[in-house]
């Protein structure tokens, strides 16, 4: 068996996405914050000084001013947005790293902004900040409005443009023979392995606090994490002349990359926690896109525009080869067949 | 799993994708419980008729090597775990004497399919 090929020293693409991604990702964010915060800071006479900002079991249990709440609440966003832009900006390669940035910086403000508003909606005209109403049902509906939110923005987030390979694919990469006149393709189920626990850990943990705090409402993060993990669980992966495509048995979310794409295949190893941060679909460091399911072999695969998609499966040498080999018939290259 | 077909080969398009999977149940890529892709994914990547590979799978299935079922497709049966290891190792005898003979692949074929009777 070869020896898995190292992860490529990480190449930018072109910078062309900096204006949509500043404005998706940071800009549009951050007016959600400070439109929340001048709401907020209006709604100064109506409310009773200080106002609750937590509750227990038994109602409304912790207080300050309302200064103070806005003002920590905002502050703690920004270093959130500015991070989720940075990290679109220099290692948003691959438009769904950048969609996850903004879907992730999006919600938070409008999460934050919904539970600040709501919590404090339900304030105004009371003398008393102990009178302050649950805040179960706004949380529910905060989830849900974010969510909603989040999912919009990382819609408008734009593609990635085609950008077809000009090079040929390496001759020392790994080829398959082919017959002239054969048809070849690779299929693969991949199973989520290690992952399993955590996800089932955190289902269980969010499940038990909600219902902890006698607060059925929460019991929608566990239900959204369930979703959630069935998306990240299972995989079909397939190389034929449309490409590598990986798609979630759930239909989302999935990624195609053409054959003009791609720049060449090979197996690589990979340590989701080391690599990836963690399992399922992930961004590394340099910005390389990883659907990892486990501890172990990989398909790694440089995509022009300095993206690289890597996909935990076994039999990847397979698949690799495959890739190379039609990736090269078709930019008219001759091949090993 | 790789599938291959080649148009130009002598054995049908069905034929080539039915031999491919027994192939692999016997060299133990595929085991019981796999489930292969579905036809339509197939008949899409390889530019084939989905008829043509509903075909192969009916015939593999008449074989007692896969259960069809709606909604799952095709699931590799237990019967499909027999120890196929004596026969691996029965095939690649044959092959290697039938190479230390000099003999071509058809005349081999031809030997094996008189064997058979």
């Amino acid at each position: 068996m070869t020896s898995p090929t190292p992860r490529p020293a990480r190449r930018r693409g072109p910078r062309e996405h900096a204006l949509s991604t500043t404005l998706l990702t940071l800009v549009a964010p951050v007016l959600v914050l400070a439109v929340g915060v001048a709401v907020a800071l209006s709604w100064r006479d109506a409310l009773p000084d200080p106002v609750a900002v937590h509750w227990g079991a038994d109602g409304a249990d912790g207080f300050a001013p309302l200064t103070s709440f806005v003002a920590v609440l905002a502050g703690s966003a920004v270093p959130l947005h500015v991070g989720a832009w940075l990290l679109a900006l220099l290692r948003g390669q691959a438009a769904s790293t950048r969609r996850a940035a903004t879907g992730m910086s999006t919600w938070f403000a409008a999460f934050l902004v919904a539970v600040m508003l709501g919590s404090l909606a339900g304030q105004r005209g009371l003398t008393s900040p102990d009178d302050a109403p649950d805040v179960g049902g706004t949380i529910a509906l905060a989830l849900a409005l974010a969510t909603g939110a989040a999912i919009v923005s990382a819609l408008l987030v734009p593609r990635d443009r085609p950008l077809p390979a000009t090079a040929a694919v390496p001759t020392e990469a790994a080829r398959l023979a082919m017959g002239p006149d054969e048809r070849v393709a690779w299929f693969r189920t991949v199973t989520a392995r290690g992952g399993i626990t955590v996800g089932a850990t955190a289902v269980l943990g969010t499940a038990v606090l909600a219902v902890l705090s006698r607060s059925p409402w929460l019991l929608t993060v566990p239900a959204a994490l369930v979703v959630l993990f069935l998306a990240m669980f299972r995989w079909d992966v397939r190389v034929d002349t449309d490409g590598l495509s990986v798609r979630s048995v759930l239909g989302l979310p999935r990624t195609v990359v053409p054959l003009s794409e791609v720049e060449q295949a090979s197996v690589t190893h990979v340590d989701p926690l080391r690599d990836f941060g963690g399992w399922g679909w992930r961004t590394g460091t340099d910005g390389a896109v990883g659907i990892v399911l486990g501890k172990g072999e990989a398909l790694q695969v440089e995509q022009t525009g300095g993206r690289v998609l890597v996909v935990t499966t076994p039999d990847a040498a397979s698949a690799a080869a495959l890739l190379n080999s039609l990736a090269s018939r078709g930019r008219g290259t001759p091949d090993d067949g | 799993m790789l599938f291959r077909i080649d148009p130009s080969a002598d054995e049908s398009l069905f034929g080539q994708i039915a031999t491919q999977v027994r192939t692999a149940i016997v060299r133990g890529d595929l085991a019981p419980g796999d489930r292969l892709p579905a036809a339509r994914e197939i008949a899409a990547a390889l530019d084939l008729n989905v008829h043509t590979v509903l075909h192969a799978y009916q015939e593999l299935r008449d074989e007692g090597l896969v259960d069809l079922r709606r909604g799952r497709g095709a699931v590799v049966t237990d019967r499909a775990g027999s120890d196929y290891a004596p026969l691996r190792e029965a095939l690649a005898a044959l092959a290697r004497t039938s190479r230390a003979l000099d003999l071509s692949p058809e005349t081999t074929t031809a030997l094996l399919k008189e064997a058979l009777r």
